[in-house]
């Protein structure tokens, strides 16, 4: 039996609005990899002859591609063939070869999938100095896969660039992003870790890989509808809608959110069945990873920096998590009193004091 | 000690705010918070502000 390849090499990956408009295309050379992959839309960077050198993570959910597998590959032959036109290659080529002027050329198109056709608008950028283009790509519409006269060759899936998989202990969802079976108890495990060797640094670390987990789920969210509308832009209910069932069908538990005391400056969110409280403890608060994930999310929701701690944990009061979103601001007082373990209402009447404090003197 | 509160399913996952900001787009709600715990202004009368303007 000829030995398993190893995986290719990966690359890095990562955040939100659904389009490019407010985006400077000319510094998309500067960004790394962890900042390409914060960008809510497809970002692929192709050396002049198509070979892709870099691939983002929007793309990959978007093309339900993994970008591991296919940098290294010809964009217009192996990966997206139905870009393989004069209407796409063609005015990539001019671009490349300079024989038609400035940096950049925008258009629309329509990608092709097995799984629907997208209805894209498409800027490739000539990176300033360097050998390379970047393909900037919005999705405007998500279609029923076309099988007219007017299809093109669909893009191949997952499974067609990499055989078998499974086999090499690799499994993957529906957006073909790699994912990892595995008891929710690692969580623990990992904090119980944290407590052993570095129990001060838990709460920062867990809240700070919420909150790039949160900036992810952005992406999640932003590209789940079948429409065009960003996320900030629909109904209240709705947006709550979307990010509760998106965070219970993850396995996280239900996430509520409480308005009441918005004139206040704070919002209450409540997680009931936390997937990051295993069994009661003597551990005061658990679910400081979520919490920065919710944070990213209203991050981008009220585009501003915003703060969400845990109050109360259901490890200890075996009611469900009780976390505070407060501004900027407010934050540090915010964290102070949750490690006092003060709860809500105090909370609030605290920091209001403290600015009762501030304007005072 | 239950860890995982059973879940009223008749709880709403949004509460708090009126039925018509429930249906205002989602940033316009979060922007309109007061965020660092400033006071919103009150609106003036739609008279003071008449009077106001035409001086």
């Amino acid at each position: 039996m000829s030995p398993i390849p190893p995986p290719p090499s990966v690359t890095a990956r990562t955040r939100p609005p659904r389009s490019f408009a407010a985006f400077d295309p000319t510094t998309v050379d500067d960004l790394d990899d962890a900042a390409l992959d914060e960008l809510p839309f497809g970002v692929v960077c192709l050396a002049r002859d198509g070979l892709i050198l870099r691939y983002n993570l929007a793309e990959g959910r978007l093309a339900r591609l993994d970008p591991s597998t296919v940098v290294g590959r010809n964009f217009f032959t192996d990966v997206a063939p139905c870009a393989n036109t004069e209407d796409f290659h063609g005015r990539f080529r001019a671009l490349a070869e300079g024989t038609t002027g400035g940096t950049s050329v925008r258009f629309s198109y329509v990608f092709d999938f097995r799984f629907g056709a997208q209805n894209v608008d498409v800027e490739i950028v000539r990176a300033p100095g360097a050998p390379r283009l970047y393909l900037l790509i919005n999705r405007r519409q998500f279609l029923p896969e076309r099988t007219g006269p007017e299809a093109r060759e669909p893009a191949p899936r997952q499974s067609d660039l990499v055989a078998d998989e499974a086999a090499r202990g690799i499994l993957r969802n529906r957006y073909a992003e790699r994912v990892l079976s595995t008891p929710v108890v690692l969580f623990e495990l990992l904090a119980n870790a944290f407590d052993k060797q570095s129990a001060a640094q838990w709460r920062t670390i867990a809240h700070d890989w919420g909150l790039a987990a949160g900036r992810r789920l952005v992406i999640e969210l932003e590209t789940a509808g079948d429409d065009e509308i960003p996320l900030g832009d629909r109904p209240m209910r709705e947006v709550v809608e979307l990010v509760s069932d998106l965070l219970r069908d993850q396995g996280w538990g239900v996430v509520t959110f409480d308005l009441a005391e918005s004139a206040r400056g704070v919002l209450r969110l409540e997680v009931e069945s936390s997937a990051l409280v295993a069994r009661p403890g003597r551990h005061g608060r658990r679910c400081h990873l979520l919490a920065g994930m919710l944070e990213g999310v209203l991050n981008h929701l009220a585009q501003r920096r915003l703060h969400v701690e845990e109050l109360s944990c259901a490890c200890t009061t075996g009611r469900p998590c009780e976390m505070i979103v407060v501004g900027e601001s407010r934050r540090e007082l915010a964290i102070r009193l949750a490690a006092e373990g003060r709860s809500f209402d105090d909370v609030v009447a605290t920091l209001e004091a403290g600015r009762a404090d501030e304007s005072g003197g | 000690m239950p860890t995982n509160p059973a879940v009223d399913p008749a709880r709403p996952i949004l509460r708090g705010v009126s039925p018509r900001d429930a249906e205002r787009p989602a940033r316009e709600v979060l922007t309109a918070v007061p965020w660092d715990g400033a006071r919103r202004r009150d609106t003036l009368p739609a008279a003071a502000f008449l009077a106001a303007i035409r001086g």
